[in-house]
């Protein structure tokens, strides 16, 4: 494994330092062409210009001469230029050609001298001038009152600078190359490092470790991978945490009413003395805890139901505003016992797309709870309204509020802020994790905010019925 | 079958009448010419149109021009040289000396003026004239105006240089010579002296080496013999040393004995013959160009006994190393310097007897008709090759007879263009840059 990771992170970097070295080469070589290119023709124009002003120089000689018919005294003057010299008739006759290898052929201009004076051949590509070396040639003409002077000069000179010059730029190229390879290595360092972090990271949670977490170096794209990585981390750590406690917590709430049944059982089926009244308080114990053991078991059935689906929601349009009426109309009673003030104030009708008895037992659960935490004389009021497109439904209590820092986990499953008095109010520690699910489940929110020894308010957010947006009704 | 042969030959023949039109051009050309006359006791010179044939010698042109208005002269030959012509005149009538000068420097004007020669011999009836014992060779001053005889005169002893014969290295010619220092010295020892100090080309001419000057070898004294004529006497002094001169130049003895001749005649006023002689013996059997003997009548030798081994230098060619040429000099019969057909056949190599049928001169032009058998070989030669055949004509011509261009012609018409790209339907003009 080890091994495909230097592998894939040397990949990484040596196709960046290869991307490096590739600009730099295709750079330089453009430039070298262009330099090349540039030098080429201002070599070519420096020269042909010399050689263009030598044949002008002369030309009026060699009108003359060729007016007379002496041929001697134009290959005289001909012969006083440095390069090969040929003059050629308006027939395009060699009269002349000082090198004596086209006189008296017929050379057809290599260019039209009326666009251009000067022309660069290639080897072998000149035509019609009798030259067959592997030279360079330039072409240079001036026209005669009946005729054309040609002057054909070596340009190997032209090409061997060029050449030079350019074997000149490899030093430094080869230079740039090396000193780019150096500072690629040391840069791409800088890139490699973090993703080499994160796949050792990645590994890690691979192996079971959530608790790794991958280095955030800079403020790369990598950086927030890495970020988003740790995040992911931790969300898996506080999963795998709360599963953990998840499983241990229903383990012990499953195991601890059926420790309490085998004691009483035992206890019952080993007295020596039948005790009709002990045995009838055993079994009541016994029938209670059942009841317990029933309730945790449905609960944790209702959520694993609606966590793989298959407790779906049957949505309907209901009333909430009617639904949150009858529930407090049920836990009036209790309210009265304990001495708390129960109050609805319903000011507008809500009609929403929901599953009644999902949410039934939802808000039950939550004016229940508020009830049971709430001491005597004190009040829990529920408010129900519209607000924009949704049915906001908040349940206050004067309770003795939630601690700042369990706020955040009260709706985790199984968790009681205080677990001794949850065991002691009946709670199985999943109700308000069965609330979300349900409220999750209608496309709502649900939040809590509380301040201790002042009481809590759980705000339910639904959406409302997309087809009627009734009117609103006076409080009750 | 008969039938349709005969068609055929009936279709060739007419045929050959209505192929392309032929070359033909101008019997002759009009040469601008300078002639010098004798006007009375002046030499006056004239700007003349001269109407020539194709051909025709320019020199003879010239002096019989020069000679229109002479009555006592008539033109016999002339010995084209390479720097000197010999003019060769028949008297006809009684003339005084100072006429006789007159005309001879109005030749000697004619022919230098017109850029014929450097210097110019006269021989009347073969002897050369003088004017108050000043003898009238080698003529080479060169006047543009009209000149009295006096200064004319007065600007030859100034000028006249003289002519010396010097064999040929093939040993079949002698070849005319002008010195290049002029002077006063009219003695004939002195034409011995000068002998050994001559400027020549050694690549064609010979002479004895150093340490064999004519001035020890002989003496020379002159006489006149039964028939009134002057003979010049040259008696060698060491018959051992001049066989050692022979020996050690290769000079063959009849060379030898005609450049003697040729020399003093030219240049010695009233002589007629030469005598040699070796151990007091005179040379009476002479020996020819091809070896065959000649018994000399008194041993008096004259220039009849060597007539037709007078020889010129021509500039030629040879075959170098690879396709190259290399000028060299060439001896040519005197009759025959002048030749076209006979100078491309002797100086350019590769062209061979038969190859050029014929060649017209007009003026500085030159139209050479090829043979078949030539031009059908040149047809397929490269550029390089072509190139240095067709050109070594022209530049044969330019030198030796001053064309400035060449026309090929091949049956009559128009030589086309070769296989090679070498065009000669037009005119060629000499490449300087050929040959080393």
């Amino acid at each position: 494994m080890a091994n495909s990771d230097k592998k894939r992170t040397s990949s990484i970097r040596s196709k960046l330092i290869f991307a490096y070295l590739a600009v730099i080469v295709v750079a330089f070589l453009l430039l070298g062409a262009s330099f090349t290119a540039m030098m080429g023709d201002y070599l070519f124009n420096s020269f042909s210009k010399i050689s263009l002003d030598q044949i002008s120089g002369i030309r009026t000689r060699i009108d003359s001469a060729l007016q007379e018919g002496d041929i001697q005294n134009v290959y005289s003057v001909a012969s006083q230029l440095p390069g090969r010299i040929v003059i050629t008739t308006e027939n395009n006759v060699a009269v002349c050609d000082t090198a004596s290898l086209v006189n008296g052929c017929i050379v057809d201009p290599p260019f039209d001298t009326s666009k251009k004076n000067a022309a660069f051949f290639r080897p072998n590509t000149l035509k019609g001038f009798a030259v067959d070396s592997d030279n360079y040639i330039i072409v240079s003409a001036t026209p005669l009152d009946k005729g054309c002077i040609y002057s054909l000069d070596n340009a190997d000179f032209i090409i061997t600078s060029l050449k030079s010059q350019s074997i000149r730029l490899i030093l430094p190229l080869t230079g740039v190359l090396l000193l780019s390879v150096f500072l690629g290595l040391l840069f791409t360092r800088s890139y490699t490092r973090p993703v080499k972090e994160l796949d050792k990271a990645i590994k890690s949670l691979s192996d079971g470790d959530f608790t790794v977490r991958a280095k955030e170096i800079g403020n790369t794209e990598l950086t927030r991978l890495a970020s988003a990585f740790n995040d992911m981390a931790g969300r898996m750590e506080m999963l795998d945490r709360s599963r953990n406690q998840f499983v241990s917590n229903a383990s012990h709430e499953l195991k601890t009413p059926l420790a309490t049944i085998k004691i009483l059982v035992q206890t019952l089926l080993y007295q020596d003395v039948y005790d009709a009244a002990m045995s009838k308080e055993f079994l009541s114990d016994v029938d209670r805890e059942i009841d317990r053991l029933n309730a945790v078991v449905v609960d944790l059935l209702t959520l694993v139901g609606m966590d793989s689906g298959e407790t779906p929601i049957k949505k309907s349009e209901m009333s909430l505003s009617r639904l949150l009426s009858e529930d407090v109309r049920r836990l009036s009673p209790l309210a009265r016992e304990r001495g708390i003030q129960l109050s609805i104030s319903v000011r507008d009708e809500l009609v929403i797309n929901g599953d009644e008895i999902k949410l039934d037992q939802v808000f039950y659960n939550l004016i229940d709870n508020a009830l049971k935490y709430t001491p005597r004389g004190k009040n829990v009021h529920v408010d129900v309204y519209r607000s924009s497109r949704l049915a906001i439904v908040k349940v206050k209590d004067e309770g003795i509020g939630i601690p700042e820092s369990d706020i955040p986990h009260i709706f985790d499953r199984f968790y009681r802020v205080d677990k001794a008095r949850s065991r002691d109010t009946g709670g199985t520690g999943l109700g308000l994790s069965i609330v979300k699910q349900i409220i999750l489940a209608h496309g709502g929110n649900i939040s809590v905010s509380s301040t201790l020894d002042k009481g809590s308010v759980f705000t339910v957010e639904l959406p409302l019925f997309s087809g009627r947006i009734p009117s609103k009704e006076s409080e009750r | 079958m008969k039938r349709l042969i005969l068609l055929s030959l009936c279709f060739l023949f007419v045929f050959s009448f209505c192929k392309a039109e032929r070359i033909s051009f101008s019997d002759g050309y009009v040469l601008q010419a300078s002639i010098y006359r004798v006007d009375g006791d002046l030499i006056s010179s004239s700007k003349m149109s001269l109407q020539l044939r194709n051909n025709e010698s320019t020199a003879r042109s010239l002096i019989e021009e020069a000679l229109k208005n002479c009555s006592f002269l008539r033109l016999s030959g002339i010995e084209c040289g390479n720097q000197v012509y010999t003019v060769l005149l028949a008297k006809t009538a009684a003339a005084s000396e100072d006429k006789i000068a007159l005309f001879s420097f109005a030749i000697a004007q004619t022919l230098m003026n017109n850029n014929v020669c450097e210097g110019v011999n006269l021989l009347i009836d073969g002897v050369c004239p003088e004017i108050d014992g000043i003898p009238l060779n080698t003529i080479c001053a060169k006047f543009t105006n009209s000149l009295t005889l006096s200064s004319a005169v007065e600007q030859h002893i100034k000028t006249r240089r003289t002519t010396f014969y010097l064999p040929d290295s093939s040993g079949k010619y002698i070849v005319a010579v002008l010195s290049s220092e002029s002077g006063e010295d009219f003695k004939y020892s002195g034409l011995l002296k000068k002998y050994g100090h001559v400027t020549f080309d050694t690549s064609v001419l010979r002479w004895f080496p150093a340490g064999y000057d004519l001035y020890d070898l002989f003496a020379v004294s002159s006489e006149y013999n039964s028939s009134g004529r002057k003979v010049i006497y040259l008696k060698c002094r060491d018959s051992s040393k001049l066989d050692e001169a022979f020996k050690a130049s290769k000079i063959e003895k009849w060379q030898f004995l005609a450049a003697l001749c040729y020399t003093f005649n030219d240049n010695c006023p009233g002589t007629e013959r030469v005598k040699v002689f070796i151990d007091d013996n005179p040379v009476a059997a002479l020996p020819t160009y091809n070896g065959a003997i000649v018994n000399v009548e008194n041993s008096e030798m004259s220039r009849l006994f060597f007539s037709g081994r007078l020889g010129a230098i021509r500039r030629g060619y040879e075959n170098g190393s690879r396709e190259t040429l290399v000028q060299k000099s060439i001896v040519l019969p005197c009759q025959s310097m002048n030749d076209p057909v006979r100078i491309i056949e002797t100086c350019v190599p590769d062209v061979n007897a038969g190859d050029v049928l014929d060649a017209y001169i007009s003026g500085q032009e030159a139209y050479i008709s090829l043979s078949n058998r030539f031009y059908t070989k040149t047809k397929s030669l490269s550029l390089t090759q072509a190139h240095k055949v067709y050109y070594a004509i022209v530049n044969t011509l330019y030198e030796n007879l001053g064309i400035r261009r060449v026309m090929f012609l091949h049956d009559s018409q128009l030589a086309g263009v070769l296989s090679c790209g070498l065009d000669l339907s037009n005119f060629l003009y000499p490449d300087f840059g050929l040959g080393s």
